[in-house]
């Protein structure tokens, strides 16, 4: 009997998935709670085991597809040892004289050798340059279709660098797994006149970690008025403060930087301008104020951007942020941060002075309503007092929902940040 | 060469102007190349030896006769047929002028794709550049980006037995006969020699065929080949097997066969023993393309034999056919244009026109078999089809062959009325990897040839209507 094993919803109401990587093909062996899959949702990369022991029949989806909740993952033949061969009926006159001829026998490629594809798609596959024996067919018994050996072109296009670009001069009779390339009919250099250089596009498809942020991205663009208030603080507390509490607590003091203050400040910040701390609703035309102050944390991982979330920031103290915030941001550079850890954020945070950033345009990951960026503490020339005089300060890019926040409210929220940073030791009034 | 010598800039270079190269030109045209044919005989000779002295005349040849044939033979059926005859004479002219209708076609084709033919015998002598020697005795120099050759092939000979227009002939004169001889000797149990030896028996002359084999078509599974035999008996065709034509007597062919010395007659010798590649005078070494031992071309799927030289058609080995040159001709055309394209069919059909037709695509059984495929055949005998019977020929098989791990086609042969026109569903069937169900489970229309394609699917899936399973 086979059973369709259809995608559940792993997380809290996704929609879809990516499929990453299969553990498994057609004809595997597998048992309950093998790992079949490994999938990517708009936040982690899951690894989907079997609920089944049985036979892999078919595939639902090829590596890069995009799979909606609810459609088949896999199918698996639950009883084992099956298999349908046809009648071997009609005898034929086998053993009849004759030699192999080697003047018009046509020849086929043994049978299973060639991937099931039409040749239509072999066709695309050539000019796409995939080799259909790396590609799954999703076509019925497996076969290969048009939309897969497209994906796989996508695909593939990672790992080879090439796609139908300008094709480059090859020797002719190189290896079947190099994409058939063409010389170019190329006049000038033929006639030695002159040397063009033809050197390849490289096509790089969008996937996983990068095509959710782009989808993410855009999507805030799209919908979202931003409107910005940059500022410069002066950062000459701060510095001490940090300072001070390093030298206050050994243990962290390697490991602390000025991220816990932002966390806190920004937390603290929020609990007096609560409107920032908010979700907008499109659907429902409202917004939602949270009472949990949740911050995430914009982190750059290898392929990208993840956000891990500090839940509760306003109600710990510095050290407690520090600790919480070393260790999530492992996790997540590590891509092994769990989906609770970078969900449920209320507003976001984003250090961009660590890459030397002074201000910036940070763009809000809808629904929340605002983001925070701070930039790089550096020494400027500032007056003080009617005099110029050199201060460390620290630009801050303060970033608001226009649908929601009119210039004011976002000024006066961004207005109790500066005032937190230039004098932090204001926090020690919001400890609980 | 001469330093110096003045040379027309070419964009592709077609060499050839048969089904090979015709087609690769059309096809470079469409991808916008400035295409230039030179081909021997000029826009005369567009369409090659397929249009001019093969396939198209011997099918004009094969229908006459078949014609004149079933007219007699069909007697019982009601037929009166007295005084039917052929009188190639009044044939020659007629086929011509089917040729002709074709090749100007072609003509036109070409001129809408503003592609240029030239005539004259060219020799490449750098790898860009080629000598035309035209017919009106000068030579001209083209420098040329890219290259397609496709200048096929011409009948091989015997040494015993050299080619002399009169008594003994080619395949190509043998179809420009104007008269028909009392009696032929065919060297050559290949597809010429059947179908020439099949249509000029029907004609009413005496036909020897003579083959060194131990069988004909040996490609095909012995029971496709077995309505070809017994109808080369009725026609009263006499065939030596495993025999050898040694010499030519005044009215006689002297043939040795199981030891013993056969004498028979032979007003025209056809040697038909096969076909060699036109590639020894065309200078392909100055091009740094390489040939073969048997004068063939090397390439890979690409069609490719140089960096900017491609070549298709009957100088790169395998059969001699027209549609696996045009094939490669399309795809010759796109690689050289910066596409990507590669010869990959799944199989090449091959028909023999013999009586009854044969059809073979893909693999026999026998191949099958050797290639380790667990094969499952299903066979059909005509004998249980409606429209062979009202045909009133019923002696034809057709076999599907099915690899059972897969429960794919991989190859389909026929013997029977027409079934040259079922080669392409059998080849579809291949390309696409239909299962034998995907077969039985599409109509096929009543009374036709066709059914046997789905009742030999229908045995292989054990529900067969018309035979026993």
């Amino acid at each position: 009997m086979s059973v369709e094993f259809r995608m559940p919803d792993i997380g809290e109401g996704i929609a879809e998935v990516e499929l990453l990587e299969w553990h498994v093909e057609v004809g595997s062996q597998v048992r309950e709670y093998d790992v079949l899959a490994t999938i990517q949702t708009d936040k982690s990369v899951v690894e989907m085991s079997s609920p089944f022991t049985g036979t892999v029949v078919r595939l639902g989806a090829a590596p890069g597809d995009i799979l909606p909740v609810g459609d088949v993952l896999v199918v698996l033949d639950t009883d084992t040892g099956t298999g349908t061969g046809t009648d071997p009926n009609a005898g034929a006159d086998a053993g009849d004289a004759a030699e192999m001829g080697t003047g018009a026998a046509p020849a086929a490629e043994p049978v299973a050798e060639r991937p099931r594809a039409a040749p239509a798609v072999r066709r695309l596959a050539v000019e796409l340059g995939v080799s259909l024996a790396d590609v799954r067919g999703s076509g019925p018994g497996g076969r290969i279709t048009n939309e897969d050996v497209r994906l796989a072109a996508a695909a593939g296009a990672d790992q080879a660098g090439a796609r139908p670009g300008p094709p480059q001069d090859e020797d002719a009779g190189e290896a079947e797994a190099k994409p058939a390339v063409g010389p170019v009919p190329d006049l000038a250099a033929q006639q030695g006149t002159a040397t063009t250089r033809h050197l390849p596009d490289e096509h790089v498809p969008l996937r996983g970690l990068r095509r959710q942020i782009a989808k993410n991205m855009a999507e805030s663009w799209r919908t979202i008025p931003h409107i910005t208030d940059w500022r410069e603080a002066d950062a000459t507390q701060l510095i001490e403060a940090r300072r001070a509490l390093s030298a206050y607590v050994p243990a962290v003091a390697g490991a602390l930087t000025y991220v816990p203050f932002f966390v806190k400040i920004t937390a603290t910040a929020l609990r007096h301008h609560p409107l920032l701390n908010a979700s907008f609703d499109e659907e429902h035309q409202e917004y939602v104020l949270h009472r949990q102050i949740n911050i995430g944390i914009a982190t750059s991982v290898p392929d990208g951007l993840l956000v891990p979330v500090v839940r509760d920031a306003d109600t710990k103290t510095v050290i407690e942020l520090a600790e919480e915030i070393a260790e999530l941001v492992g996790l997540a550079r590590e891509r092994k941060a769990a989906r609770e850890q970078l969900t449920g954020g209320t507003y976001t945070v984003n250090n961009f002075g660590a890459i030397g950033g002074h201000l910036g345009t940070p763009i809000i990951r809808p629904p929340e309503v605002g983001i925070l960026g701070f930039g790089r503490i550096s020494d400027r020339v500032v007056a003080v007092d009617g005099v110029p005089a050199v201060r460390s300060t620290i630009g801050l890019s303060s970033v608001g929902d226009h649908r929601l926040h009119d210039g004011d409210t976002l000024a006066a929220f961004t207005s109790a940040v500066v005032d937190l940073i230039e004098r932090p030791y204001a926090l020690l009034g919001e400890l609980r | 060469m001469v330093v110096g010598e003045m040379a027309e800039g070419v964009d592709l270079l077609v060499v050839g102007g048969g089904p090979g190269g015709y087609a690769a030109a059309l096809r470079a045209a469409q991808l916008g190349r400035e295409v230039v044919i030179v081909d021997r005989d000029g826009a005369a000779g567009l369409g090659g030896a397929c249009l001019h002295v093969g396939c198209i005349p011997s099918k004009a040849l094969i229908e006459l006769a078949e014609v004149v044939h079933r007219a007699r033979t069909m007697e019982m059926a009601g037929v009166t047929s007295g005084g039917i005859g052929a009188d190639l004479a009044r044939f020659q002219p007629w086929k011509n002028s089917a040729v002709e209708k074709l090749r100007a076609g072609i003509e036109t084709l070409l001129r809408r794709n503003k592609v240029r033919v030239l005539p004259g015998e060219l020799a490449f002598n750098r790898p860009n550049r080629a000598a035309v020697a035209t017919p009106d005795g000068n030579v001209t120099f083209l420098e040329f980006a890219s290259a397609i050759v496709a200048t096929g092939s011409r009948p091989a000979g015997l040494s015993g037995f050299p080619f002399d227009g009169d008594r003994v002939l080619d395949s190509a004169q043998a179809l420009a006969l104007d008269s028909l001889p009392q009696s032929v000797a065919i060297i050559g149990a290949g597809y010429v020699g059947l179908e020439l030896g099949t249509a000029l028996a029907k004609l009413g002359c005496r036909v020897t065929i003579v083959e060194t084999l131990k069988t004909i078509l040996p490609e095909l599974d012995a029971a496709v080949t077995r309505p070809v035999l017994r109808s080369l008996e009725r026609l009263g065709v006499r065939l030596f097997l495993d025999a050898e034509a040694t010499a030519l007597g005044e009215h006689e062919l002297i043939v040795r066969a199981g030891g013993t010395e056969h004498r028979v007659p032979a007003a025209k010798v056809i040697v038909a023993v096969g076909r060699l590649p036109n590639t020894g005078e065309l200078g392909l070494a100055s091009c740094g393309v390489t040939l073969l031992q048997d004068g063939t071309v090397q390439v890979d799927a690409s069609r490719l034999a140089a960096r900017n030289i491609a070549a298709v058609g009957d100088i790169t080995g395998g059969p001699a056919l027209a549609h696996k040159a045009t094939a490669e001709a399309e795809v010759a055309a796109e690689v050289l244009s910066g596409r990507r394209a590669r010869f990959e069919p799944a199989a090449v059909p091959a028909v023999v026109f013999a009586d009854p037709e044969v059809v073979m695509v893909g693999l026999s059984e026998r191949t099958a078999r050797a290639r380790g495929i667990d094969a499952a055949v299903g066979q059909f005998p005509l004998a249980a089809s409606g429209r062979a019977a009202t045909l009133g020929a019923s002696d034809g098989v057709v076999r599907i062959i099915v690899d059972r791990a897969s429960d794919v086609v991989v190859g389909v042969q026929m013997a029977g009325p027409h079934v040259s026109e079922l080669a392409g569903e059998a080849t579809l069937a291949i390309e696409m990897m239909a299962s034998p169900e995907d077969l039985a489970a599409t109509i096929h229309p009543h009374p036709t040839i066709s059914e046997g394609i789905r009742e030999a699917a229908a045995l292989l899936v054990g529900r067969p209507l018309h035979v026993m399973g």
